[in-house]
């Protein structure tokens, strides 16, 4: 075997074991997220309590959580007045891209780029949070 | 399978996991490249983001953001821009690969250089960085290896007609369209045209004139301005050529900056550089590297200098980085056969060390505060310190 394919072949075995631990790693990680907030946001609506949607880690699903409250038309008080995930609900239900600079200042700035992202999205479509915040 | 199935594979596998650390996620520019779909889509948009569309920067590069509206509809305006740029950054590492295998195509070892150059690149910090979030950098990239082809075919021809130089006008006019960086390719066409006898002043000063069809690069540009009525591509630049980009801690950040996005393929690349006695290639590596650092430097006053603009620096950088891997492999092979360390084992070794720094380096990308344009290099050590901090920290908190 010459050595352009022995490198070849090595590389793809490794490529491909290390794409398919990323991948599943990410889809299992899909699936637990879901989970948690299915069970998060019944705890949350059953004891109409908004402060349940913090214990989702996935910051998209916190957001979809806190927004079912912030369209009913509670909003980001008390214990929830700086979670990041009700300040983005509550910036794309106000389509306020300046509260987005007031709540999330510069050293924010990822959560500050996905609020403004957030609330051009909702402005013009009705694709809800489903790309909302894939923050590092 | 063949070999050449599992080339193509495992640089398409890299390609993956390298696009799939910050895919999907937004930068400042995503702000104007979102609202561009819509308006492309001729949704009916607020004043304000009719503003915002129109005076951006991101919307004078309308070629991806066309497509992105196209498909927007199926899965979203973010996965359409972050899908694509997923598929253009495997296509990416395939072309480069093809690309690298031509332009060392008088070596016995073509083929192995290909690889290893097309794997730097599908491993490469910037493209990790940046080419699948929903921007459009690695589109930019696919088109000048395209234009590359493509004037490289045409100047093959022994007497290129002035339809050729038409044809290759009108295609880096098109290319302006789809991301900034194709204007090398203009500084790269006019020398290796001019230059094709060597340094002639003579041949050149009859030659230049037979250029004239250039112009017609402009006309894809035109019909977009007055097609959307929106400015040139330059429009407002001149109000961002500010004192501190050219101030001595801006010089400092601009070398930071394009050291880092290669970091170990420079030593690589240099010792290539020295090893490497092929005319035909030192002529590419002389003009192109001048195109792209008369890019880089124009870059460096206009806009933030970015890991994401050494980009064009990549067929540089990896056809010389590769050779000198190749080199190093080489001579280590021949001195430490005692222990049967073969040419493999040392490329693999030296390869998975430049892929973990790339990686490393990503991970580590500051990503928690907006550095100034205006910023010198102090600021940017400062703020891959704190990054540092920040996640390390993390790690064992």
């Amino acid at each position: 075997m010459n050595s352009v394919k022995r490198l070849a072949k090595i590389v793809f075995i490794i490529s491909f074991i290390l794409c398919f631990i990323v991948l599943s790693n990410i889809i299992i990680t899909k699936i637990n997220d879901k989970k948690e907030y299915d069970y998060f946001i019944e705890r949350a609506i059953n004891n109409d309590n908004m402060t349940h949607c913090e214990n989702i880690k996935n910051l998209r699903f916190s957001v979809l959580c806190y927004s079912e409250f912030i369209k009913k038309g509670d909003g980001c008080d008390n214990e929830n007045s700086e979670n990041p995930a009700c300040l983005i609900a509550l910036a794309a239900d106000n389509q306020d891209e300046l509260f987005c600079d007031k709540v999330f200042p510069p050293e924010n700035l990822p959560y500050n780029l996905e609020c403004r992202v957030t609330i051009f999205i909702e402005r013009y479509t009705d694709e809800g949070f489903n790309n909302c915040c894939n923050i590092k | 399978m063949k070999t050449e199935h599992y080339l193509i594979l495992s640089l398409i596998f890299l390609s993956i996991l390298s696009g799939a650390m910050y895919y999907n996620t937004v930068l400042v520019d995503t702000q104007a490249y979102v609202p561009s779909v819509y308006y492309l889509q001729d949704k009916s948009l607020q004043d304000d983001d009719i503003t915002r569309v129109e005076t951006s920067y991101a919307f004078k590069r309308p070629v991806e953001i066309a497509f992105a509206s196209i498909i927007e509809p199926i899965i979203g305006v973010r996965q359409s821009y972050s899908l694509t740029n997923l598929i253009l950054l495997c296509i990416t590492s395939v072309l480069t690969y093809f690309y690298l295998r031509k332009l060392f195509k008088n070596h016995e070892q073509k083929q192995l250089i290909a690889y290893v150059g097309a794997i730097l690149c599908a491993t490469a910090l910037p493209l990790i960085i940046y080419a699948t979030r929903v921007l459009v950098d690695v589109a930019g990239y696919v088109t000048l290896l395209l234009g590359l082809i493509i004037i490289d075919y045409f100047l093959e021809k022994k007497y290129p007609l002035w339809t050729d130089h038409l044809k290759i006008s009108l295609l880096i006019g098109f290319f302006l369209l789809v991301r900034d960086a194709a204007v090398i390719l203009y500084p790269y066409y006019i020398l290796k045209f001019l230059l094709r006898r060597g340094f002639n002043l003579n041949y050149m000063s009859k030659k230049i004139w037979s250029l004239w069809p250039l112009i017609f690069t402009l006309v894809p540009q035109l019909i977009f301005m007055w097609w959307f009525d929106v400015g040139f591509l330059l429009a407002g630049k001149s109000t961002m050529i500010t004192s501190g980009k050219y101030s001595l801690l801006g010089w400092l950040k601009f070398f930071i900056v394009h050291f880092a996005a290669f970091h170990i393929a420079w030593l690589f690349a240099i010792l290539g550089l020295i090893n490497d006695k092929d005319k035909t290639r030192r002529f590419f590596y002389s003009i192109f590297s001048l195109s792209a650092v008369i890019y880089l430097v124009g870059i460096q006053f206009v806009a933030l200098t970015s890991p994401r603009f050494s980009m064009v620096l990549f067929p540089v950088v990896f056809a010389l980085a590769a050779y000198g891997i190749i080199i190093i492999a080489d001579k280590l092979s021949d001195k430490i056969r005692i222990i049967k360390i073969n040419q493999t084992t040392i490329i693999l070794v030296l390869l998975v060390i430049y892929a973990s720094i790339s990686f490393i380096g990503a991970w580590l990308y500051p990503a928690h505060g907006l550095i100034s344009e205006d910023a010198g290099g102090d600021i940017v050590l400062k703020a891959v310190f704190n990054e540092i901090q920040l996640k390390i920290g993390g790690l064992f908190a």
